[in-house]
């Protein structure tokens, strides 16, 4: 009988020391610290289970450290870094890190959903990773790295979260952040990552996703958009298809909620009930007495640092908004996509033009995509365009404003011929022949139509068609110019030979002369030189100073 | 016997109180650290444990973890493995936790301490690497990040290296090499080098996104970082050869090494390079008529530093020497005598620019007395900054400058454009045929010439602050006059 107690406290120990870890004591997930979770596994092996089991087990201790295994691993499932939804119904992530040391993660799952999900994140790192999708299978939708509110754990932010060396290839979409509804998250920093052979290479959405910085990306063979970033206007979330639909507040924009495709109405009842409840005022909130329920709406801005850039795909942009924002400090943009493309109209009313979009340094190669623009702006928030060099227009809309400060527009040598894949659909105003040739897609393992670019001949600042009103603010470059003028003469030519060669007769003449000249007056502007004309000849050899005003940005260039 | 229920009952509590908190002793995966390390003594050869250690993981990626402490290093070591024993490809996933570690070299100045041939995705972190000081260090090089010809890989990608010291070394970080290795995606954080000939050393044709956050420079005696671009140049067979062009001063027209002493020929490379079906990064040339002739390819390259701390007490070192590579400078201060920029070489236009944002330089002067000094003809941007010295432009040189300071002269030569804060508008005016007068907006004024004979033109002034430009003779169909019209700011709409 005295041998009961003993035992008992000994079951007791035994089953209490166990049970904080019972999740994490799954097959390969050694719990080898508090938070530290070191996975075992062998190549080729699924780890979506493991891996899941392991991030529950830093939800259980409040943060730590998962490893992977160096190697070539598979996933069938997504994986979240908040923990399995059924556990930890609430609240989103902190301070857990994936350490990927070199990991190739393949996703063998469906082609939905994110591969790594992060709802309400914060201080977070995923670092030294590989994801990828099954070459081939040509992904559309899949998400690699989904960082988001997490509106289903009654969360809805996130912050100061870092991912690090990733790269992410033959997936729908590398990097998704926002979501639709506004969701509150405050700095993500992406330092060193790549993505490849996806639809969209980032994708941003929402209002107040903020400080997202990206560091020396590699953004290459995008389909669509190299970062795609979406601003919301307040819209309107029905509970049924019968409920009236508002008028839109801005052009074009959805005035009620859309998925992030913005092809499927979400209705009420898709959504979380807290969302919808009567007290809600926070990302969703009532109007007219709590009779309707919208979505919150608002802008969002990205700043990059050196990125490098590449796609083959005409009809893709590098970067592709409505209106949201974006900062570049020094880029290498190659290959035939447009670069920079907001496609809203602000009205006054709208507070999104706080923020302007700048491009410093940003150098692009393409000859203008579909459009023979490089970069179409229509949002009225100014633009300024420091330095750089480009082969292509760039198109401002109604009443848009650009300062521009020593940005160089190339022509180039030679058209060259582009492919596209097949069932691409022709754009509408698009500028190319088709030659009825084919040509064989490498990477997408099929062929495409052989087209025929027609650079643009004279690259420089132009007004988009249909618009007006544009202010251009740039450097001028003066050159002052004092001609002789002999006895008896009525004109002098002033040769703009020393002047670097620029594309046009696209200056401005000022002059005055040295002698009673009556009338004066220029003929014959050429690219290479001017003829002044004056009323009265001088009695004796004289001067007149004469003044050229250009603008510096638009010169003969050669391609390499 | 009584006691035992009382002691099991404590040790159960014990257990219990400390369970939750510890966990399990940490255990190391068999990945992260190598058995190699676990009886090195401080002050030990880390050489040959290290090398075993890369090794060890090579195959299959991994973490190494040295032990904290302060070690020697006699030999390199090559982070793709022995190269016997992994005589193809590059590393990838790699990680070298230094841990703080100080690794003093002690073998020969030449080569690199820490060899990085073809890597990808890999890390190298939290280390120092130290030349012994008991000599001056010229040619040994403390990380070397290249593309891995010996191994037929020639390219590396997505590498980050991060919060390393090195110091007392030829060369604190080389990449690139002689052939146009495509290093796309280097990321350099936090990275100090002191007491070195070069910081920085860049060269090669793509090797680009090269990202320096934060680095400090000090102590350099030649360059703080050094941009090396190549033109095509011809791989002799051997020196009678004939030349297929004569050596310029941009370009020596042959192979040479990275310091430009010695002439390479096919025999220095691995074979494959100058096998017959080669096109890259070497390939044949086969002018009509004439002798095929093996060509190393060439091209620009571009570098991105944000936050540079640069300092040298020699004025004959450059923060940033090039011969016609591009920078960008985002915030910087160049401290001690030396230049800030030097550009040497006389090129054309590239797509590439070179910015220099708000670098403070007070005294940075040059050997000639100039801060900035650009050669080729740009363009150079110039935005903010204060400048010691002069800058200096070859003939045709193009720099576009707003806010810079300098201290000295005015610029020598070439063509300076700056940027007023007085918005000049340059345009044309397209007056109604047959019209005598129009107005215009130009609060500080304006100047005009018709592209007609207008008889005469003159400005009066309104009392709303536009111009009115009128003419005698009535203006003809399609006439148009030019002006450039000036306000004191911009005004946002």
């Amino acid at each position: 009988m005295n041998v009961i107690p003993p035992l008992l406290s000994m079951l007791v120990l035994v089953g209490l020391a166990v049970l904080p870890s019972s999740h994490a004591e799954e097959a390969g997930v050694v719990p080898s610290s508090r938070g530290r979770v070191v996975i075992e596994a062998t190549p080729g092996e699924d780890l979506s289970e493991k891996l899941q089991a392991a991030f529950d087990q830093t939800r259980a201790t409040g943060g730590g450290t998962v490893f992977l295994p160096p190697g070539n691993y598979v996933l069938t499932a997504p994986v979240c870094l908040a923990g399995r939804a059924e556990r930890y119904p609430k609240g989103g992530v902190n301070g857990v890190t994936l350490e990927g040391n070199g990991a190739t993660l393949t996703w063998k799952g469906p082609d939905e959903g994110a591969i790594l999900d992060l709802p309400g994140a914060a201080f977070c790192t995923i670092r030294n990773l590989r994801l990828t999708g099954e070459r081939g299978k040509g992904w559309k939708n899949v998400v690699g790295i989904r960082y988001r509110g997490g509106v289903e754990r009654g969360v809805h932010g996130g912050k100061n979260n870092m991912f690090q060396q990733i790269e992410v290839q033959n997936v729908g979409i590398g990097f998704e952040v926002g979501g639709l509804y506004g969701p509150d998250l405050v700095g993500g920093t992406f330092l060193n990552c790549t993505t490849i052979n996806l639809r969209i290479g980032y994708r941003f959405a929402g209002a107040n996703v903020t400080s997202m910085v990206i560091i020396n990306p590699l953004v290459a063979g995008y389909e669509e958009a190299g970062f795609q970033i979406l601003g919301f206007t307040a819209r309107k979330i029905r509970q049924n298809a019968d409920e009236p639909v508002p008028p839109a507040e801005i052009p074009g924009a959805p005035s009620v909620l859309m998925d992030l495709e913005n092809q499927n109405e979400l209705f009420q009842k898709d959504l979380p009930a807290w969302l919808t409840a009567k007290d809600v005022s926070y990302p969703t909130f009532r109007r007219d007495e709590g009779a309707t329920l919208w979505a919150g709406g608002g802008s969002l801005e990205i700043t990059i640092y050196g990125l490098l850039g590449h796609s083959r795909f005409i009809n893709s942009w590098m970067f592709d908004t409505n209106w949201g924002n974006v900062r570049v400090y020094s880029a290498r943009i190659e290959g035939m996509g447009g670069i920079l493309r907001q496609t809203a109209e602000l009205p006054d009313s709208f507070p999104a033009g706080h923020y302007s979009t700048l491009f410093e340094d940003v150098n692009a190669t393409s000859l203008g995509g579909t459009t023979g623009n490089v970069i179409e702006i229509r949002n009225r928030a100014p633009f300024y365009l420091i330095g750089g060099s480009y082969r292509a227009n760039v198109a401002l809309g109604n009443n848009v404003t650009l300062y521009t400060l020593g940005s160089r527009f190339q022509t180039s040598a030679r058209p060259y011929a582009s492919v596209l894949p097949q069932g691409y659909k022709e754009p509408l105003d698009g500028r190319f022949e088709k030659t009825g040739g084919t040509y064989v897609l490498g990477q997408l393992r099929g062929k495409g139509d052989l087209w025929r670019i027609t650079p643009v001949e004279k690259p420089g600042i132009v007004q988009l068609p249909g618009t007006k009103g544009a202010s251009i603010y740039e450097l001028s470059q003066v050159t002052r110019l004092t001609l002789k003028v002999p006895k008896g003469a009525t004109s002098v030519e002033a040769k703009l030979s020393e002047l670097a060669p620029q594309v046009d007769a696209g200056y401005s003449l000022t002059a005055t002369p040295g002698f009673d000249a009556g009338s004066l007056w220029y003929e014959g502007k050429r690219d290479d030189a001017v003829t002044i004309r004056f009323e009265r000849a001088p009695s004796s050899d004289s001067t007149i100073d004469v003044t050229i005003s250009r603008s510096p940005n638009r010169y003969l260039g050669r391609s390499s | 016997m009584r006691l035992m229920p009382l002691i099991l009952q404590a040790v159960a509590v014990l257990l219990l109180t400390v369970a939750p908190v510890c966990g399990q002793p940490a255990k190391p995966a068999p990945w992260e650290v190598h058995p190699a390390f676990a009886d090195l003594a401080q002050g030990a050869d880390i050489s040959p444990a290290l090398q075993q250690a890369v090794d060890a993981v090579r195959s299959r990626g991994g973490r190494i973890v040295l032990p904290a402490g302060t070690y020697r290093m006699t030999h390199s070591v090559d982070l793709a493995g022995t190269l016997r024993k992994f005589p193809n490809g590059g590393p990838q996933g790699m990680t070298l936790e230094g841990n703080g570690a100080v690794l003093i070299w002690e073998g020969k100045d030449e080569g690199a301490v820490l060899d990085l041939p073809g890597i990808t995705g890999c890390a190298v972190r939290n280390l120092t690497l130290r030349g012994h000081p008991s000599r001056q260090w010229n040619h040994l090089i403390g990380l070397r990040y290249r593309g891995g010809l010996e191994r037929r890989n020639h390219g590396g990608k997505n590498n980050l290296f991060e919060t390393i010291g090195l110091e007392h070394l030829g060369i604190g970080v080389e990449t690139g090499g002689l052939f146009g290795p495509d290093l796309v995606g280097g990321t350099f954080l936090n990275v100090a080098v002191r007491d070195v000939r070069i910081g920085f050393r860049f060269m090669g044709q793509n090797v680009t996104s090269m990202l320096l956050l934060n680095p400090v420079v000090e102590g350099y005696r030649q360059a703080g970082i050094e941009i090396i671009a190549f033109p095509g140049r011809q791989v002799r067979a051997n020196s009678d050869e004939p030349r297929q062009a004569p050596p310029t001063a941009s370009n020596p027209g042959v192979l040479m090494d990275a310091e430009g002493e010695r002439e390479i020929f096919q025999s220095d490379l691995p074979a494959w390079m100058s096998a017959p079906e080669v096109t890259y990064p070497t390939q044949w040339i086969s002018p009509p008529g004439g002798k095929r002739w093996l060509q190393a390819g060439g091209g620009g390259l571009e570098v991105t530093v944000y936050g540079l701390r640069a300092r040298s007490a020699s004025q004959a070192a450059w923060a940033v020497d090039t011969n016609w590579g591009n920078v960008r400078i985002y915030g910087g201060e160049v401290a001690g005598a030396g230049g800030v920029f030097r550009s040497r070489v006389a090129m054309g236009f590239g797509h590439y620019t070179t910015l220099l944002k708000d670098v403070v330089a007070p005294d940075a002067r040059g050997p000639e007395g100039n801060s900035v000094q650009l050669l080729g003809k740009g363009p150079l941007y110039l935005l903010g900054g204060t400048y010691g010295g002069q800058l200096a432009l070859g003939r045709g040189a193009e720099v576009y400058e707003f806010g810079a300071v300098f201290a000295a002269a005015p610029p020598v030569a070439g063509l300076v454009r700056r940027y007023h804060p007085t918005q000049t508008t340059r345009t044309s005016l397209w007056p109604t045929p047959g019209s005598t007068e129009l107005t215009v907006a130009a609060s500080e004024g304006g100047t005009f010439l018709p592209g007609f004979n207008a008889g005469g033109h003159w400005v009066e002034r309104t009392s709303t602050g536009h111009l009115r430009l009128r003419w005698r003779h009535p203006a003809p169909e399609g006439a148009f006059i030019d002006a450039v019209l000036e306000s004191p700011s911009i005004d946002h709409p």
